[in-house]
């Protein structure tokens, strides 16, 4: 069951990033990150005993619970990146407004001389 | 020599207000100049400023009142003002008290000065002044700066503090940069002042954005204030 789900997780994000690509809305470089989530969830998929392993490794109760917390862990530090280049881009676009308005002022300043 | 002070007055939809505002500063704080900051406006408070010949920036988009205020920290920069001073454009700040402010700055040689409604007078007992009693309390623990009125929105910047607000990231005019500032040892004093109730439109805060705001400044004085470079 554990299988299916993830090929179905993996084929809905290819399917998604695909369609977002054809679209133009996203960067190429932006689609590694989810390619490779996608070829990882597919590697579980066809080789459970990873998930197997790895949970007896950290003892951790069932693989499902590791493949979960993986996962969560992951799309967490994706969207503490994600949070911080909004930031970036925030005060690019403040930086750029403020500047557009002190020009256009100079220039009146300069035309009224 | 006579030194040289802008008024920076950060304006977001106030054609209701913003000529009673300008013509106060004319008027009562003589050789004070100004520059209002049209923070992209949906009313009309652009045309009214361009009719009547006031000293205006616009602003394309709307940046909110730290973006615009920034904006005119960047205009005091660059015209060499040696004291700036956030007005509001709501009516509520009083145009008489800008350059007692001024000479207050002068003679302690204060970087920051509040125009401070709880100065000589106590604070009345509400909501809104038990959240002004706990930010004064946190600036207090942090910096051990006493500020008696945090949340004032009439500030007055010497010529030291404006690089520092015009081109610093994240320098909002908010009680927590003053607390920042002052922990990095700027000279924080304050100045009684009397405020008006807000003369027309609407206020900033209601109660949501008024818990998120206390939560922020909460938060970035007791904790976020720790990890933030100091960059004089």
């Amino acid at each position: 069951m554990l299988t299916l789900l993830l090929v179905a997780g993996a084929a809905l994000t290819l399917a998604f990033v695909i369609l977002k690509v054809r679209k133009s809305e996203i960067k190429t470089s932006d689609t590694v990150f989810w390619f490779l989530f996608v070829a990882c969830l597919l590697l579980l998929a066809i080789f459970p005993q990873i998930a197997f392993w790895l949970s007896d490794v950290f003892d951790v109760q069932s693989p499902a619970n590791l493949v979960f917390l993986v996962i969560v862990a992951i799309l967490l530090i994706k969207e503490f990146t994600a949070s911080v280049e909004i930031a970036r881009l925030r005060s690019k676009v403040t930086y750029l407004v403020q500047e557009i308005a002190l020009m256009k002022d100079e220039e009146k300043g300069v035309e009224d001389r | 020599m006579e030194p040289r002070i802008l008024a920076i007055i950060p304006a977001y939809n106030e054609e209701e207000n913003i000529v009673s505002t300008v013509e106060d500063l004319r008027e009562n704080a003589p050789g004070v100049d100004y520059v209002v900051i049209n923070d992209g406006s949906k009313d009309s408070t652009g045309e009214i400023c361009r009719e009547r010949g006031y000293n205006c920036i616009n602003l394309p988009v709307n940046l909110g009142l730290a973006g615009g205020f920034q904006t005119g920290m960047k205009y005091a920069l660059r015209h060499g003002y040696d004291y700036a001073v956030q007005f509001d454009a709501d009516g509520q700040h009083s145009a008489a008290y800008v350059l007692p402010m001024v000479r207050h700055a002068q003679e302690t040689g204060s970087n920051i000065v509040i125009g401070s409604r709880f100065c000589a007078q106590k604070k009345p007992l509400s909501a809104r002044m038990m959240g002004s009693a706990l930010i004064t309390g946190m600036i207090r623990l942090t910096t051990g700066e006493r500020i008696q009125d945090p949340t004032s929105g009439m500030r007055l910047f010497d010529r030291a503090m404006i690089p520092l607000f015009a081109n610093e990231l994240d320098y909002s005019p908010e009680p927590d940069t003053i607390a920042l500032v002052a922990r990095n040892g700027a000279k924080v004093s304050e100045v009684q002042v009397e405020m008006r109730d807000r003369v027309a439109g609407e206020s900033y805060l209601n109660f949501t954005k008024s818990i998120s705001y206390m939560l922020r400044v909460c938060f970035s004085i007791l904790l976020v204030q720790w990890f933030r470079k100091d960059p004089s």
